[in-house]
């Protein structure tokens, strides 16, 4: 395939160890700079498929890019336990919580854990640190006690964490779950600004119009559209039938 | 300053370890004293008593302290007596666990008022304390107040949903049950820390950083 | 069982402070082998659990209460050397946040809740699963039975500590002192047990894979880690043994004394004294045969009642989304 594809789910069908399947079946990919929401109700496992991009699942079975086999692969790589680093140094994920994920005990020596983890040197994490914080509006906050911020400013410092490692790929979990509007507002700013592959799991029907050119809607562990933007935020009956709009 | 995940250069600061060996030779020197030596007591007292007010400690705070921890160590040196027989050196030997006791607490109210937890943490790891334990230690310092957030709503969701009194058993299985939920909760909380850990490149090698 | 500074000994101290500094850093030096990646999160994440669950009050008669000590569940719930780890996290940060416990307590502290609680302990409930079956029932009523034989291993062990600092008294008779302890410790034992046992079930019932399982690949783990048990037993005895006879003069007196007055009351030497206490009709021995015989019924009851066959519903993963 010469085309270049920054995401690649194919039938990927995953259950948790004695539970019944959280995805069947499910295929798509992304070209490099789209920019997707990946829609659907709770419990429909946005999140499961989420984790399957940073290859913190039991692997799915091997894929490979030559034979037509089910998986996950970034640029081309399959996404498993043993590609793990490189994998995580493509695509960048913000979980939904952002207690669980801001466990530095400053702003920016959280921001500075990724980037210190990619085994750059001094120097080079302080520029990343500061770039970081000042992509998400926190310049001032680089000493501040991480226990000591607004859910809103929360959710930006833990996006600093990632931007830091500068992933191509930004993977992000219900980013505007709990804000208020402002928080809102500037998160989704945020995200305009960044210039690589999004992939958005979100129920904020705006924040998509406004951020996302394609949609994805998984509904029961199943993929069940997939298309503009445009057009399935127009198809009431669809988003009614999963729940999307009440 | 101790992060969970980084670690500064094995650096002593001279002021956090003096003042850490100060409050253990304060603690060593009471806990060789006995009650026939209550001059010297009381002079270790006058100076610990000294260094708490120079700390800035308060008459009435170190009065509140001291009310919640001289029942405590009375209770430990009444145990002596209590299985020993009123002896005639009773009064000694339980005198002597209470002035001991006492010093050691004192000079560990003004080492946690004067070394912040974060600086002690910084001088043991320069004192060689493992990477992994100070990581942990910062880690647990970190989701403690969480935790313990998560624990007092529990208490509150318990108390709105009895209205009047419990009797015992009921008591005990609410409070099992609330032990049990916060097992659940924090272990849930680890591997959801663990993997956006990973997310972020972790691989358990705690990396220096100034 | 915090014990604060004024009690023992600084020599008993430092010793036990060594055995304690030997086991939790072989604990740690065990840590690195395995998943060090998920060392610092877990640990500390139990750690913050243990120092909360312990705020947890559990009435026993008015005014007075108890609560979770926690080695046996932390022993449980990472395995023995992240329990053990976890443990002394805990005791430290008692100390050093909130001044609570003493300073250089915190060497038999450590020693009593963290290596004897989650090493000990570890041994003692992976033993017991072995013969109840390894199933989650059978790790109920190991944890169960461990929390009540650790409460009351730390007794005995703290009460021996008390005797070699009290070695140059002559008045001191360990078996009156070890007679009130095992007393008060075997109710503080079966509370621990009620505990451990009942939150064990609570989480096996609702989310059985959050428990520790033990990597497959070494073998028989429970029986080193009893033979790591025992050792340590041993170096304690060995090392506080020269501790009791650097004070010849005052352990002879007491042993002297007690012969003396081996007619009116149980007389006792270091080791030997629990036999000669049974042979006694003083309250101290009849508080030891109490203190064991309730411990035991009381434990094996509760055992029976926790251990009940259990109707698990497993949640599908851990640390499943929900979402």
């Amino acid at each position: 395939m010469t085309t270049a594809v920054a995401i690649e789910v194919r039938r990927l069908t995953f259950a948790y160890s004695g539970g019944s399947n959280v995805l069947t079946d499910v295929s798509f990919s992304v070209s490099p700079g789209e920019r997707i929401a990946l829609l659907g109700p709770s419990g429909a496992g946005k999140s499961t498929l989420l984790l399957h991009l940073n290859a913190l699942l039991p692997d799915p079975p091997p894929a490979d890019f030559e034979t037509d086999s089910a998986g996950v692969l970034i640029d081309g790589l399959p996404a498993t336990a043993q590609n793990a680093n490189p994998i995580r140094r493509r695509v960048g994920l913000l979980f939904q919580n952002p207690e669980d994920q801001l466990f530095g005990s400053t702003v920016g020596r959280d921001v500075a854990f990724g980037p210190l983890n990619l085994g750059l040197d001094a120097a080079e994490v302080q520029a990343r640190v500061e770039q970081a914080l000042n992509d998400v509006g926190l310049d001032e906050f680089a000493d501040r006690d991480t226990v000591r911020l607004s859910l809103g400013e929360r959710k930006r410092a833990c996006l600093a964490g990632v931007l830091a490692c500068q992933p191509g790929c930004l993977v992000l979990d219900e980013p505007f779950a709990n804000l208020d509007p402002r928080g809102r507002r500037r998160l989704s700013d945020i995200l305009t600004l960044f210039n690589g592959t999004l992939l958005l799991a979100t129920h904020d029907l705006d924040a998509v119009r406004e951020l996302a050119d394609r949609i994805l809607v998984l509904d029961d562990g199943r993929l069940c559209a997939d298309g503009p933007t445009d057009t399935i935020l127009q198809d009431k009956q669809l988003l009614t039938q999963h729940g999307l709009v009440a | 300053m101790a992060d969970p995940i980084s670690s500064p250069p094995r650096v002593l600061s001279a002021a956090a370890f003096l003042k850490l060996a100060a409050s253990l030779g304060i603690v060593l020197l009471g806990c060789s004293l006995s009650w026939d030596s209550w001059p010297a007591a009381g002079a270790l007292l006058a100076v610990t008593f000294a260094a708490l007010a120079f700390a800035g400690f308060t008459l009435k705070a170190l009065a509140r302290r001291l009310a919640l921890f001289l029942p405590v160590i009375t209770l430990v040196a009444i145990s002596i007596p209590l299985s020993q027989g009123f002896t005639a050196s009773w009064m000694q030997l339980a005198g002597t666990v209470i002035i001991r006791g006492a010093v050691s607490f004192l000079a560990g109210l003004w080492l946690i008022r004067v070394l912040p937890f974060d600086s002690l943490l910084s001088t043991l790891y320069a004192l060689r304390l493992p990477a992994v334990v100070v990581a942990s230690l910062a880690m647990m310092h970190r989701y403690l107040f969480v935790l313990w957030e998560e624990t007092s709503r529990l208490r509150i969701a318990r108390k709105a949903r009895c209205l009047g009194r419990q009797n015992r058993i009921a008591q005990w299985m609410a409070g099992i049950g609330m032990v049990g939920m916060l097992v659940i909760r924090s272990l849930d909380r680890g591997h959801r820390i663990h993997r956006a850990m990973l997310a972020r490149g972790w691989d358990g090698h705690i990396r220096p950083w100034p | 069982m915090h014990i604060p500074d004024g009690l023992l000994d600084t020599p008993v101290c430092l010793v036990t402070g060594g055995i304690s500094l030997a086991a939790v850093g072989y604990s740690v030096h065990r840590l690195k082998d395995s998943l060090a990646d998920r060392t610092v999160p877990m640990t500390g994440m139990v750690a913050a659990l243990v120092f909360a669950g312990q705020m947890i009050n559990f009435p026993v008669t008015a005014g007075t209460s108890g609560h979770l000590i926690g080695g046996v569940l932390a022993a449980r719930l990472l395995g023995p050397w992240a329990g053990c780890l976890a443990l002394t996290l805990v005791l430290f940060v008692q100390k050093f946040l909130f001044n609570d416990g003493g300073l250089l307590a915190l060497g038999p502290n450590v020693l009593h809740m963290a290596v004897i609680g989650s090493l000990g302990g570890y041994a003692i409930q992976s033993a017991v699963a072995r013969l109840a079956g390894d199933t989650i029932r059978g790790r109920v009523v190991g944890v169960v039975v461990a929390s009540w034989i650790t409460v009351m291993a730390a007794a005995v062990l703290c009460s021996i500590e008390f005797a070699i600092s009290q070695a140059t008294n002559p008045d001191f008779q360990l078996g009156r002192f070890l007679a009130l302890m095992m007393l008060f410790h075997s109710l503080i034992g079966i509370g621990e047990s009620l505990i451990s046992g009942g939150v064990i079930r609570f989480v096996a019932t609702r989310r059985p894979e959050l428990l520790y399982h033990p990597p497959a690949s070494s073998g028989r783990p429970w029986r080193r880690t009893l033979a790591a048990g025992l050792a340590t037993a041993v170096v304690v005895a060995l090392l506080l043994s020269p501790l009791a006879s650097s004070a010849p003069d005052g352990l002879e007196a007491a042993i002297q004394h007690s012969e003396l007055r081996a007619a009116e009351t149980p007389s006792l030497s270091l080791f030997g004294g629990y036999d000669q206490v049974l042979g006694n009709e003083g309250w101290e021995s009849w508080s030891v045969v109490l203190s064991g015989l309730i411990g035991t019924l009381v434990v094996f009851g509760i055992a029976l009642v926790l251990g009940r066959p259990l109707e698990t519903t497993p949640n599908p993963a851990p640390g499943a989304p929900r979402g």
